[in-house]
């Protein structure tokens, strides 16, 4: 959409996205009373993207606390026969992804198109990363017979842990995206709400797993 | 310019807090092989959950400066899960009761 590349700063999109979409004035200024001075990261469209993922999220953790609470054994006995190991790992190259995600913004937003694009490429290489581990942890569970119908526990850790490994897929489909916008120009360094954009969702899918990592793997 | 902002500006703060996430996931992969399950144990990783949160959302997403309508529910949600599961060690029996769909 052509209204997240022709802003020239972040920090007026909410507004200005506002006013393309509509000539009344009334909608721009409650806009601006809703979000005040402040800016939107991105754009508010990716804002309600990223809070309606993280409210499905809430509502995998809320049935974590449901069933732990009702299924106190297999939830103490099921993170010790998962691989630690492997959802550290893939902890460490989230973290790594989301960092590498900031540097290249600040690459960019430093006039330095082809070191950001070299950032970028890194988060992604970090999110195959991630799917190849996380592929061979599911072989490697199913080889000791756990599956999602072997308890409660998981059944939990299958449907979260599948859900996040499916945003991550995308998520690095949206970061090639803004690589692309970049090496073709699109995104520079005074203009590059939908690098934002797709950052601030990649961050989220990091958040994401900051929190299913310690409910599935180390509470007890 | 200041050393800390000539830092802050060219991002290079950014590898601090990158060593101190891993360094709180390594602590916690710790835990996981380590440590009994106990109240301390599930307040120490409740209290991590937080500050990594935090920690991402200041300072990778940026949105200590955006609109704090984002922000603090940004915020809100990495308090609130935390403590659902400290409560949750505290009175199992209470949520369970909470939660039952029969009489």
């Amino acid at each position: 959409m052509s209204h997240t590349t022709t802003q020239p700063q972040d920090d007026v999109l909410a507004v200005t996205l506002a006013s393309d979409l509509t000539s009344e004035n009334e909608p721009v200024d409650r806009l601006k009373q809703a979000f005040g001075p402040k800016v939107v990261p991105g754009n508010p469209a990716i804002w309600v993207g990223i809070f309606s993922e993280l409210t499905e999220f809430g509502i995998f953790f809320v049935i974590y606390f449901i069933a732990r609470v009702h299924y106190p054994q297999e939830f103490l006995e099921g993170p010790l026969q998962l691989h630690t190991t492997a959802g550290t790992i893939n902890t460490l190259v989230l973290i790594t992804s989301s960092f590498c995600v900031v540097k290249g913004i600040f690459a960019l937003r430093d006039s330095r198109p082809d070191a950001a694009v070299r950032w970028l490429w890194m988060t992604v290489g970090a999110g195959m990363l991630y799917l190849i581990i996380k592929y061979w942890e599911y072989q490697w569970n199913v080889d000791r017979g756990i599956e999602v119908n072997t308890n409660n526990f998981f059944a939990v850790y299958y449907y979260t842990t599948f859900n996040h490994m499916l945003h991550v897929g995308w998520g690095s489909g949206g970061i090639i995206w803004a690589i692309s916008q970049i090496k073709s120009g699109r995104y520079t360094a005074d203009n590059h709400a939908g690098l934002i954009a797709a950052a601030c969702y990649w961050h989220m899918i990091d958040l994401a797993w900051i929190m299913i990592f310690p409910l599935l793997y180390v509470l007890r | 310019m200041s050393k800390l902002a000539s830092l802050t500006a060219n991002g290079k703060h950014l590898n601090v807090y990158w060593v101190l996430l891993i360094a709180m996931t390594l602590l916690s992969a710790a835990i996981a092989e380590r440590a009994e399950p106990s109240l301390l144990i599930t307040i120490v990783i409740a209290a991590m959950i937080v500050i990594k949160a935090r920690l991402v959302i200041d300072h990778f997403m940026e949105l200590k400066s955006a609109s704090p309508y984002i922000y603090h529910m940004m915020n809100a949600y990495f308090y609130l899960f935390p403590l659902i599961a400290v409560l949750s060690w505290l009175f199992p029996e209470t949520l369970a009761e909470w939660t039952s769909l029969g009489p």
